[in-house]
């Protein structure tokens, strides 16, 4: 059984992160979980398989550009951000900035009615 | 050296992928990283100082379940094979339609070329015969559409659609048309023999002949032709089923 994932509230989250950590340097996918659950302090933890099809998608997308790179005798796949892809970060965290603005909003307000 | 129990988890994985339509070229690419990624996690476990048998539970555990990957790549259309959105258009009527298309554009060509040749004053009409070494590659022409190129789009389509583990009802269906109707299919090129006389290209298909009350009131039923025709085109079919015949068997050899 995988360990506990929090999956509620993640749509288009990954996808985000994703493209964050990759905007400001190349990596490879286990590097990338790694970063993700790091910059994230453990926070958010997801099936660190399901980052691939993000990865291949976003790709497909040109959001991403790989390549293949020999390391310590395996051959690794570097993703990293390509304009494109920041353009599209910049408008994933418009639209992530919207929501929490307006979810703090409506959580402030529910404190106010209880003070 | 991967053990039976990786192996076997790897590949339940990646035929479910296969099965839920994503496309087999990105199938590889996960599945590759994938396992790069769970050999990388196990390496992680055991320098944390975990037994082996311990650390490879972890990983998998890391790498989260079945269906988590699954529905991750299901999310991205991206991903999706075309051959799986749309297997009728795809496999029933695309070889067909290739097959046609393939036919329109040499015959395009050749026009083409010839009104070049026209334009450039390089040939003349009717000014003279085709010369005799025409033949030979005209024969080749004809023997490659109605041998070699339907047989090929009807393998390829069976293969293409068993890599994607998808049903063979649509690609079976294809392959069968297509097989039939290039072998009913008949492309003459009828070249001038003196000066004056102009040369010929005709295509037509003799199970139109099928349509007998029709085709014997306009006098062109030839039930010979139209045997002619079903017979040619289940030899297209054989060759078509014993191709993809050949290539299970190879498939299955290069697996052990």
């Amino acid at each position: 059984m995988a360990r506990k994932t929090n999956p509620e509230f993640m749509t288009g989250v990954p996808e985000l992160l994703v493209l964050r950590l990759l905007s400001d340097r190349e990596m490879y996918g286990y590097e990338l979980v790694q970063a993700i659950e790091t910059s994230t302090g453990e926070a958010i933890k997801v099936g660190e398989g399901v980052v691939y099809p993000i990865l291949h998608a976003l790709e497909a997308q040109g959001c991403l550009a790989s390549r293949r790179k020999a390391v310590e005798g395996r051959m690794r796949i570097y993703y990293s951000a390509t304009a494109a892809g920041k353009k599209r970060l910049g408008a994933l965290m418009t639209e992530w900035q919207r929501i929490t603005d307006a979810v703090a909003t409506v959580v402030r307000g529910s404190k106010h009615a209880k003070a | 050296m991967q053990k039976l129990e990786e192996l076997v988890q790897f590949d339940r994985l990646e035929n479910r992928l296969l099965r839920s339509g994503i496309a087999p070229r990105h199938v590889r690419g996960l599945m590759s990283e994938l396992r790069n990624h769970f050999d990388d996690a196990v390496r992680s476990e055991v320098a944390k100082g975990l037994d082996p048998a311990s650390a490879e539970r972890a990983a998998w555990q890391r790498l989260g379940s079945e269906d988590s990957v699954v529905q991750s790549a299901l999310a991205q259309p991206q991903l999706r094979a075309l051959a799986a959105r749309f297997p009728k258009l795809i496999f029933g009527g695309g070889p067909f339609l290739l097959w046609i298309g393939a036919i329109f554009l040499t015959v395009a060509a050749i026009v083409g070329s010839f009104d070049i040749l026209r334009a450039l004053d390089i040939v003349t009409p009717g000014a003279h015969p085709e010369p005799p070494w025409l033949y030979g590659p005209a024969i080749a022409v004809i023997f490659f559409y109605s041998r070699i190129l339907p047989v090929a789009i009807g393998a390829a389509m069976l293969i293409a659609a068993v890599r994607q583990r998808l049903s063979l009802r649509w690609p079976m269906a294809g392959a069968v048309l297509i097989s039939l109707f290039a072998g009913s299919t008949d492309i003459t090129i009828k070249f001038s023999t003196h000066v004056g006389e102009p040369g010929e290209l005709s295509i037509g298909n003799s199970l139109i002949t099928v349509l007998a009350p029709i085709t014997e009131a306009l006098g062109i039923f030839k039930p010979e032709m139209f045997l002619r025709g079903i017979g040619l085109g289940l030899v297209n079919i054989a060759i078509v089923f014993a191709a993809y015949w050949l290539w299970q068997r190879y498939a299955r050899l290069k697996a052990i």
